[in-house]
């Protein structure tokens, strides 16, 4: 369908839309027009992305300047979903007669995800495809295989050298999927050839690293125009994603690599000094001019990456005593032996970055600027001493970044030493901190730099958290409920079992027998009752392991087993995804099973239980983080001070959000339908409530406040039958599905409203003129 | 004892089986239950039962012995299920006359079995000989129930599997073995004739009863029992042996290198169910159960075979839900989770849940595999992840429907699956149904006339159900109309429903052969099968009258009632003299023959 937003014509690849997306649309554009940065909460599973893509394309295609769109998502499944729905739009739009010339648009992932050599690309693990990778395409290895010969290339990598980088990707949109097979098609590595188009690109979909990331983003995002689109998807963990580029951990084994590496380090330069010191002698020429010009040619060679650091930094004389490959190599033992004689202290520690370097120096006679360079000045000795096996020199990069990352920033950053795993555990695992406190350093630059960014979730309840903690002023900021012909989600809470004892996942009775069974009575009376797919989550992966240890041991699971089949989430990365595909294939089939995973782990990100595959979710307890962590009580403490946050609220608000991201899962689209089961006693209270989306909220009656096991189930029956029967299109039309002449209805009475408030505008003004007159 | 939908107790007996309680003989199973209890411990249900056994009629106790194969064991396995009752009475006698009526009813059920067993004989006893021991070792899909396979339906005479078909097919649908009973038990058609126009009908159910049911996804719990002395007890069969190789596989290895040259299989088992190995699946302290060479070593591999990543095949994990992909998209980045979000390195239940995933894993492979395969083969990855990626991003309510071509929803008997939907629907629906319905005696009538056309496919016409529905509904209706408070009068009773229901019934089946046959070119067989049918219409319509006289003298309060029937009546009469009068007007003998080969040599 087609329709005007203001003089904006939209295509919109459906025959209808959702009011809140139309809404939606509008919202954006107004954001866009003012350059302003945007927070849009839109249901999950109401077409946020199409929306989203709907407008930018029209507006990016309609008005001049052509504004690129760089769209960041949380998963590389949602960046593979994006690429596809952007793909069927333009498809769309061609079928709708636009003339959309040299459309460009792409993803950008890893190399393990897009390697197309035979061999490479048959390794399971990134680090391994990246050194190996490296290995091949190296300059100083390509220098060298074009003198010697015998020396292993990529094929695919030579090819892109061939040609012109404007000529190497034909226009259109590319999944990644369609990426890895135009690259194999035609001989050339999808990875440099996604890097390399860039400049080209009108819409770049990559995940939030790639931007938020300084390590990552100085190779990626550093030459987008000012003008750019800027949206973060799935954005409700905006924050952590930025504490986490941020922040590097340090332990022995770190710091026993890191020797290793240094040790390394030393005899090549031996050795380099025994057969040509030229090399070296023009790498310490190149930094006396400044580090940003010794690594001007970097490019492709850019192996170890590096944190933030200020240009006019860069552009400055590299530190004298570090100057000399040599000596900086002593001045990185130097500085691992200190971090190695920290970690033998027993006892934890807890200071600013201040007083961590001013104990360096005390100790060790090291200063804060060279500490400073240390990352970069890593990078370019790499460089210098043409290495390949890079896979090595990890932990030293780690160890690296982290001296850059001290020496750069005063505050919002902690150092803690923890000597142990937790309060409990007797065995020392001594673990070096340095945690970044303050979400806004990291995400800055970025609303420094662009002119529209935009932010949005499912999930982004209570809307002013996030401009205070990512201290950024949104010039349009909107929620949008789910408008419904039938009621398609019930959210139900649960605050005591059929024998009416209060079940909670409070830490003082979460492993109360009474409770445990409780809880267990709930999950096996829904898996009774729902169809199909449920989902559980836990608040933290310890309490689902001792809980399913519980249940299995009093006979709960027994009688799960009976209904469903049983699935865990694990931490393991590839265990979980083959526990998934047969969850879904148990959905299919008709088994039904229960998934049983976290509320913070990976499954209840990005994940989506639509249809047969969530009928129901259960959320067991309120997923707070552990408060007892010393980081979190430091960043509490940060944030109260700085933002005025109060820890409670932010808690809580943490924990909610966790919450109604897990349950949001269920729904796709009006026709799904799903139960959202919150299972404690606290969701019944007015403070959890009113941190929920306001169209879960909305939905959350008086009635299915506090219900019983028994009641719930009882509902859910109800609910069940009710919404299973066959849905009429007729009765959405108009009501939670506009066609093109609701969209036009509705602009009229816009207009009428604003024509009203135009007009007493226009006499208030002549008033004015008058009395000026006068 | 809590019963199953439609069970009849037949015998029920005071009885020991260790305990006291009740032995019970029902229409579906022999259950026993203890005393003070209502749900059965010991349950067989007939298809399951196998053998039974007596102690001599000299012995001091009156015993008898059952044995059975587990629920949903393929027909053709053996007995594994070992249950012994004895009788409680005092007199020896009494228990000895009490228990032949159960030896008298389980014989019927194995005379039974042998005959349902003929045509599956051959499978039975190739899957005996390689039995329950070697069966074990080697744990395989149970042969295939292919009883009714390759069964020639409609052929003359019909084959014995054909027959015995017709009668599941009867004893299954109660509306048809009615129409069974009155037409061909009765004697109006015969047994080949009624069939003849069914065929879909026993072929549906030859289909049917080659579905085989899945496995069972229960956990493998072996249950313990405590014995008096407080030690446990663990029963181990060779189909429970056979669950544990298969759920671990390297127990079956430690069985195959240790048993029986190194261990006895009595100390394997004993040993397994002490074992760390064992119990860690079981309680929460993982470290319960002793160490055991042999099983520390199946731990120990398990544990290897679960860390291995290598033993997933990610050609089958679909993109989307490969979370590998997302940890390899960035550098490792971040503090490490804290560590409530942490598998924790000592007493980790980690083992137990991957058997949970293990475990439910094997159960789908037991039907997915073969799936699978074939939708590897058939496109190419790409495809099915664009699909995949499509299936999961459009939004397909926001799209005008495509009305979709539907099937309809074939239900056999329609009286039973409404009764559950008769609670809570009945009233709005009946109501709803009564407003659609006209008023107008002709209306109804002419909407009642079952019409034969040549030009129209049999199928079409005369569905007596729906006939019968509208009708009453109608009539119903009117009467409210006409005298409103005086329902009773209105009653038409049952036995002259039903007759009236058989008439249309058995009218309507005449018809369908009397026109099927006229529609062929006739042989002088048909010409005969012809006459036989007509002959019987009269058969049909003599019913019809002996239905209204006996409407007329019914005493009721309905003073129309003999009219009321007979015009209910009236629409298959009148089908029957249309029939009868195609019939007379048809050209016979050999000038019919002539002209219906007259066509065909127009046309060649």
């Amino acid at each position: 369908m087609k329709f005007f937003i203001d003089d904006l014509p939209v295509i919109f690849p459906y025959d209808y839309v959702y009011p809140e997306q139309y809404q939606y649309m509008c919202s954006l554009k107004r954001s866009l027009d003012s350059k302003g940065h945007g927070m849009l909460e839109m249901p999950s599973g109401t077409g946020k992305t199409i929306s989203l893509l709907s407008l930018i394309i029209a507006y990016q295609q309609y008005y001049p300047g052509r504004r690129k769109l760089v769209y960041c998502s949380r998963t590389v499944p949602e960046i593979d979903k994006a690429l596809s729905e952007l793909k069927r739009l333009m498809a769309y739009r061609q079928s709708q007669g636009c003339q959309d010339t040299d459309f460009l648009g792409l993803g950008l992932t890893s190399r393990k995800n897009l390697c197309v050599h035979p061999r490479v690309s048959r390794e399971r693990k990134g680090a391994v495809v990246d050194a190996q990778c490296r290995q091949m395409t190296a300059s100083w290895v390509r220098n060298k295989a074009r003198s010697e010969g015998n020396i292993e290339l990529c094929g695919f990598y030579e090819m892109l050298h061939t040609m012109e980088p404007t000529e190497l990707l034909p226009s259109g949109v590319y999944t990644l999927e369609d990426l890895t097979d135009y690259g194999r098609e035609n001989g050339m590595c999808p990875y440099y050839l996604s890097r390399r188009v860039i400049p080209f690109a009108d819409v770049i979909i990559y995940s939030f690293h790639y931007m938020i990331d300084p390590k990552v983003a100085e190779l990626v995002s550093k030459e987008f125009e000012k003008n750019s689109i800027i949206v973060f998807d799935e954005a409700h963990n905006i924050d952590s994603i930025c504490i986490d580029s941020l922040s590097i951990d340090i332990n022995e084994r770190t710091l026993r690599a890191s020797t290793e590496s240094v040790n390394r380090l030393s005899e090549r330069v031996d050795e380099m000094k025994a057969q040509n010191s030229e090399k070296l002698q023009n790498e310490y020429e190149r930094l006396v001019d400044g580090l940003r010009d010794a690594l001007t040619a970097r490019d492709e060679d850019m192996f170890l990456a590096n944190p933030i650091l200020p240009d006019s930094v860069l552009r400055e004389a590299v530190p004298g005593n570090i100057r000399k490959a040599d000596h900086f190599v002593r001045f990185l033992k130097r500085f691992v032996e200190y971090l190695k004689a920290r970690m033998r202290v027993m006892h934890v520690v807890a200071e600013t970055t201040l007083s961590f370097l001013q104990h360096i120096r005390e100790v060790t006679y090291i200063e804060r600027k060279p500490l400073r360079f240390c990352a970069e000045r890593l990078a370019s000795l790499v460089r210098t001493l043409e290495i390949t096996d890079l896979e090595q020199y990890g932990a030293l990069a780690r160890v690296a970044a982290f001296a850059t990352l001290c020496a750069t920033y005063d505050s919002g950053f902690m150092v803690l030493f923890e000597p142990y795993e937790s309060d409990q555990s007797k065995v020392p695992n001594p673990v070096l901190h340095l945690a970044c406190l303050d979400a806004a350093i990291a995400i800055k630059p970025v609303f420094q730099r662009f002119h529209t960014v935009v932010i949005t979730s499912g999930t982004l309840s209570p809307m002013d958290m996030y401009p205070k903690m990512l201290e950024f002023m949104p010039a349009v900021q909107e929620s949008f409920t789910m408008s419904l012909a039938r009621q398609c989600f019930a959210p139900l809470v649960v605050t005591r079992g059929s024998d009416q004892v209060t079940i909670s996942s409070k830490f003082e009775v979460r492993n109360d027998p009474a409770v445990v069974r409780n809880y267990g009575n709930l999950l096996i009376d829904m898996a009774r009752a729902v169809p199909d797919g449920i989902v559980a989550f836990f608040p933290s992966y310890l309490y689902m392991e001792s809980i399913v240890a519980m249940w299995n041991e009093n006979g709960v699971l027994k009688d799960v087993w009976k209904h469903k089949l049983i699935f865990v989430e694990t931490p393991d990365a590839a265990e979980t995804s083959v526990a998934l595909q047969n969850y879904r294939a148990a959905c299919d089939n008709g088994r039904g099973a229960v998934l049983l995973s976290v509320a913070r782990g990976k499954v209840s990100e990005g994940i989506d239980f639509d249809h047969n595959y969530g009928r129901a979710v259960i959320m067991f307890g309120i997923p707070y983080q552990y408060t007892e962590s010393r980081i979190l009580k430091a960043r509490l403490e940060f944030m109260r001070e700085t933002h005025q946050i109060r820890e409670n609220d932010f808690l809580t608000f943490d924990a909610i959000r966790h919450a109604s991201q897990c349950i949001g899962r269920v729904l796709r689209g009006k026709t799904d339908y799903g139960l959202m089961v919150l299972a404690d006693k606290r969701y019944s209270r007015a403070d959890k409530r009113s941190k929920l989306p306001k169209w879960i909220s909305a939905c959350l009656t008086e009635g299915n406040l506090s219900l019983s096991t028994d009641m719930a189930i009882e509902r859910t029956r109800k609910f069940l039958k009710f919404i299973a029967q066959p849905f009429e299109m007729k009765s959405q039309l108009g009501v939670s599905m506009w066609s093109n002449e609701h969209i036009a209805q509705f602009t009229r009475r816009i207009d009428s409203i604003n024509v009203e408030a135009d007009g007493d505008d226009v006499s208030g003004n002549a008033m004015e003129v008058d009395l000026s007159m006068a | 004892m809590i019963l199953l939908p439609g069970e009849v107790i037949r015998h029920s007996s005071e009885t020991y089986n260790k305990e006291e309680g009740t032995l019970y003989y029902t229409s579906k199973r022999l259950a026993w239950c203890k005393t003070g209890t209502e749900t059965p411990a010991i349950e067989v249900l007939h298809e399951n039962f196998r053998v039974q056994q007596v102690s001599k009629a000299e012995a001091k106790k009156v015993m008898l012995r059952v044995s059975a194969v587990p629920p949903g064991s393929s027909p053709d396995a053996q007995p594994t299920l070992i249950h012994t009752l004895t009788w409680k009475m005092a007199d020896k006698q009494a228990a000895i006359a009490d228990r032949e009526k159960y030896v008298a009813e389980l014989s019927i059920l194995t005379s039974r079995r042998a005959q349902g067993a003929n045509a599956g004989q051959q499978a039975a006893q190739s899957a005996q000989a390689t039995g329950a021991q070697s069966n074990a070792a080697t744990p395989q899909e149970a042969p295939t129930d292919d009883k009714f396979g390759k069964v020639k339906i409609g052929a003359v005479p019909a084959s014995a599997e054909e027959i015995k078909l017709r009668e599941e097919v009867l004893s299954k649908n109660l509306e048809l073995a009615k129409v069974h009973k009155s037409l061909v038990v009765s004697g109006l058609i015969s047994e080949d004739e009624f069939w003849s126009t069914r065929k879909h009908v026993l072929e549906t159910q030859a289909i049917q009863s080659q579905l085989r049911k899945g496995e069972t996804s229960a956990w493998l719990d072996l249950e313990r029992t405590i014995q008096e002395s407080g030690n446990f007890k663990y029963t181990i069969t060779p189909n429970i042996a056979r669950r544990i190789f298969k759920e671990y596989p390297q127990v079956k290895r430690a069985y195959v290198e240790n048993v029986p040259h190194k261990v006895s299989e009595k100390i394997f088992w004993k040993r397994f169910v002490e074992s760390q190995f064992f119990n860690r699946g079981r309680s929460s302290n993982s470290t319960s159960g002793s160490r055991d060479p042999i099983f520390d070593k199946c731990a120990q591999e398990e544990d290897t075979v679960f860390n291995d990543s290598k033993r997933f095949d990610f050609d089958f994990l679909s993109k989307l839900l490969d979370l590998t992909r997302t940890e390899e998209d960035s550098v490792e980045t971040g503090n490490g989770p804290d560590f409530t979000m942490r598998t924790p390195s000592k007493d980790s239940k980690l083992s137990l849940i991957r058997r949970f995933n293990h475990h439910s894993e094997l159960v789908l492979q037991s039907v997915l595999s073969s799936k699978r395969r074939l939708l590897s083969a058939s496109a190419p990855d790409h495809k099915i992840a664009d699909k995949a990626l499509e299936a999961a991003t459009v939004l397909d309510d926001l799209e005008t429907a495509v009305p979709e071509k539907k099937v309809k929803l074939n239900i056999q008997d329609r009286s039973r699956y409404f009764t559950s939907l008769v609670k809570d629907k009945g009233s709005q629906h009946s109501s709803a149904a009564g407003e659609r319905i006209s008023t107008d005696p002709e209306a109804i009538r002419a909407a009642l006339h079952v019409s034969f056309d040549i030009s129209r496919p049999l199928a079409n016409s005369g569905d007596t159900q729906k006939t019968m529905a509208s009708m009453s509904n109608a009539i119903h209706k009117l009467t409210m109309l006409n005298r409103q408070n005086r329902i009773e009068e209105l009653r038409i009773p049952e036995e002259i429903s039903v007759a009236v229901a058989e008439c249309h019934g058995a009218g309507t089946e005449m018809l369908r052969h009397l026109w099927a046959l006229l529609r062929l070119p006739p042989t002088t067989e048909r010409q005969q099968k012809t006459e036989r049918i007509v002959s019987a219409l009269s058969g049909v319509e003599q019913r019809i009258r002996e239905t209204i006289v006996k409407a007329n003298a019914i005493k009721s309060k309905n003073a129309q009632l003999g009219a009321t029937i007979e015009k209910m009546l009236q629409p298959i009469t009148d089908s029957l003299e249309a029939g009868k009068a195609a019939f007379d007007g048809r050209p016979r003998g050999a000038a019919a023959a002539a002209s219906y080969q007259s066509p065909q040599l127009l046309n060649q």
